[in-house]
This record gives structure tokens, sequence and C-alpha cells, in this order.
């Protein structure tokens, strides 16, 4: 069912609430994209032959936030987020600027991030924070989609006086094994697409629902990447 | 260029762009046109509405190279629509321009 999908959010599409607007068409359309409205409005042409993958259902599994839990205990830590999903366009990823032309400027990449805890000793204020993976998902040069971790950044509150620097040094020594376990889950979550030959491939902010009619989505914590087959 | 046109130019872009209304106001802006690193990448992240976000400390971990056999990467519609208007392309060649003129050292 080819479909024409309006997503308005104050914020934009993919960061925040937004509203999604679905219409169905009794015919096929053409791919089509445009934003309007300085960024709040976004519209998308789907045509019948659209796969769509909800990044979000298919990386934020039980499996995968049992992993991200016990790893996180056996940390010291304690997971308090669901596992988000988000697009960020590469302008705005944290390490944007420690390579800026790493990237095309347009490029958007998907983070994967999750909210955590980390319980001090009296003489400290606990320490809460957000681990943040970002990928980079495209086609290649046959057409297939692909999935490569980019980079990982983390945030921390919390902690002082005097348990900073051990807990920054965690965090830190914990990078390399979390991107570590990303890329299997990534890979994962992406092997049933990855086998179709692709023309395009764009992302939707939230599930991917084509369902006719008016609903309310959160960019921030789910994306939905959809292929058109060549 | 007088700054205040620039930081105009600035804030425009970034709203087009889909970025939303710049918080931090004047100084960032300024800081974006001006190409200085943490205080640009301060305001991407503002503008992006994540003030509440915004930490008390950051660090970031490795990142790794762009992969050789990239043929095609989602594009973020904002700044796609953006190219497509005359006024938006050439803020969007200028701000590019200024990107690769950042030097190893400003990384």
């Amino acid at each position: 069912m080819s479909t024409t999908s309006r997503y308005i959010g104050v914020w934009g599409p993919f960061n925040g609430q937004f509203v999604e607007s679905n219409t169905a068409h009794s015919g096929d359309i053409p791919f089509k994209e445009t934003s309007s409205g300085g960024g709040v409005m976004l519209t998308v042409d789907r045509p019948n032959a659209e796969v769509a993958v909800d990044l979000g259902k298919q990386i934020a599994t039980d499996a995968t936030v049992g992993a991200v839990s016990k790893a996180l205990i056996a940390s010291g830590a304690s997971l308090t987020s669901d596992i988000r999903v988000q697009g960020v366009p590469w302008i705005s990823v944290p390490y944007f600027w420690q390579n800026a032309v790493a990237h095309n400027i347009s490029d958007m990449l998907a983070r994967i991030d999750f909210d955590f805890i980390i319980h001090t000793p009296w003489y400290c204020s606990d320490a809460t924070g957000t681990i943040s993976v970002y990928v980079l998902l495209f086609l290649d040069s046959h057409g297939h989609l692909q999935g490569h971790v980019d980079g990982a950044w983390w945030e921390r509150h919390g902690g002082d006086p005097f348990c900073t620097g051990p807990i920054d040094s965690g965090l830190d020594a914990a990078i390399p094994g979390v991107k570590a376990k990303v890329k299997p889950i990534l890979d994962n979550a992406l092997k049933a697409a990855s086998v179709i030959k692709s023309k395009r491939m764009y992302f939707l902010p939230g599930n991917g629902r084509k369902t006719p009619g008016t609903s309310i989505g959160d960019g921030t914590t789910d994306l939905t990447l959809a292929l058109i087959p060549a | 260029m007088e700054i205040q046109k620039m930081i105009d130019d600035a804030k425009t872009f970034l709203r087009n762009a889909g970025f939303g209304e710049i918080t931090s106001q004047g100084d960032a802006a300024r800081a974006v046109v001006a190409g200085r690193t943490s205080e640009a990448t301060a305001i991407f992240q503002l503008s992006l509405g994540n003030d509440a976000k915004a930490p008390v400390h950051v660090q970031q971990g490795a990142r790794e190279p762009r992969p050789a056999d990239v043929k095609s990467v989602p594009a973020f519609a904002g700044m796609a629509s953006l190219a497509a208007d005359p006024t938006g392309a050439k803020m969007l060649a200028e701000l590019s321009k200024q990107v690769a003129a950042v030097k190893p050292s400003q990384k």
C-alpha cells in the first residue's frame, strides 16, 4: 500500500514527539521526501515497494536489554531507561568537529543510547548519564544495506566531589566493549533487509507505520529505516 | 560581512535546516560562523533543543573511519530541502567551506 506520511514535530520529527498523519493511495506513487516549515514538517511519499525496518524494535529487544543490563551490573552500574534509537544529522553528532569532513554534511546517522546510574559511597553523589553509540547505515556499491559502528559518546552528571575520576576512567574503559557488543546486535537487526538489493534508503521517525489516520510518535526513542528495492 | 549579519545567517541556516531556534543566542551563533570548535558544537546541541540533556561532563569514545564502500547514506531531509533552495544552497556551501577549513588542531 503506497502511503503519504506527514510528520510534524516542534523540534523536527526526529527530535522529540511528533504528530504523524498517514494517507493511503489506491495506486502506486514514486518516492518523494520534502521538509517544510523550517524543518518542523517532513512529508514522505512511500511507494508500494518500500521495505521498512523498525530499528527500535529490532535493536531494543529483550535480549539486548538483558545483555546491556548484565554488562552494566558487572561494571557497578544499572540501566535506568529503555534502549532508544534516534536519527541524528551528522552535523549534530557530538564528535562532529573532531573530523567534520568524515561524512557528508547532509548525512544522517542513527544513535543507539541508554541511561545509567552508578551508586557511589556516601561521600559522593550518585552519578547518572547516557552512553550513545552512533552507527552509519548505508547502501554499498552493490545496493546492499550495511551497518557500521561510527563512534561512541558518554555523558555523566554527578559523582562529585571525589568519585568522578574513577567513574570517568571506568566509562572510558567500557566504551570499546560497548561498541563491540553493538556491532553483532546491529548486524542481526539488519540481517533480513541486507539481502535486498536496494536503490534508495531513507529514515522515517518512529516505527514506520502506514496505518491511515493520525497518531503520536517519539523521534527520540524509535527510528525506521526504509529501503526501495532495485 | 558584518558580524551581526553572520549571526543572523547562521541562525537562519540552523532554523531552516530544521535544528529549531537557537536558544543560546548570539555568542554561540558567533562561534558557528567563526568556526570556533567547542562553542560551535555546543550550539548545535543547544539548537537541537537538548538543553535539558546538556551534560555536566562529557567525554567521547574513539570514533572509527568511514567504510570505503559507501554508495548511499540516508540524508537529513531538512538539509536536502535547504540545498534545493538557492539561498539555502549558498549558506550550505558556505558552511561546508567552513567545515572543510577546520584544521586538525581545531578538531
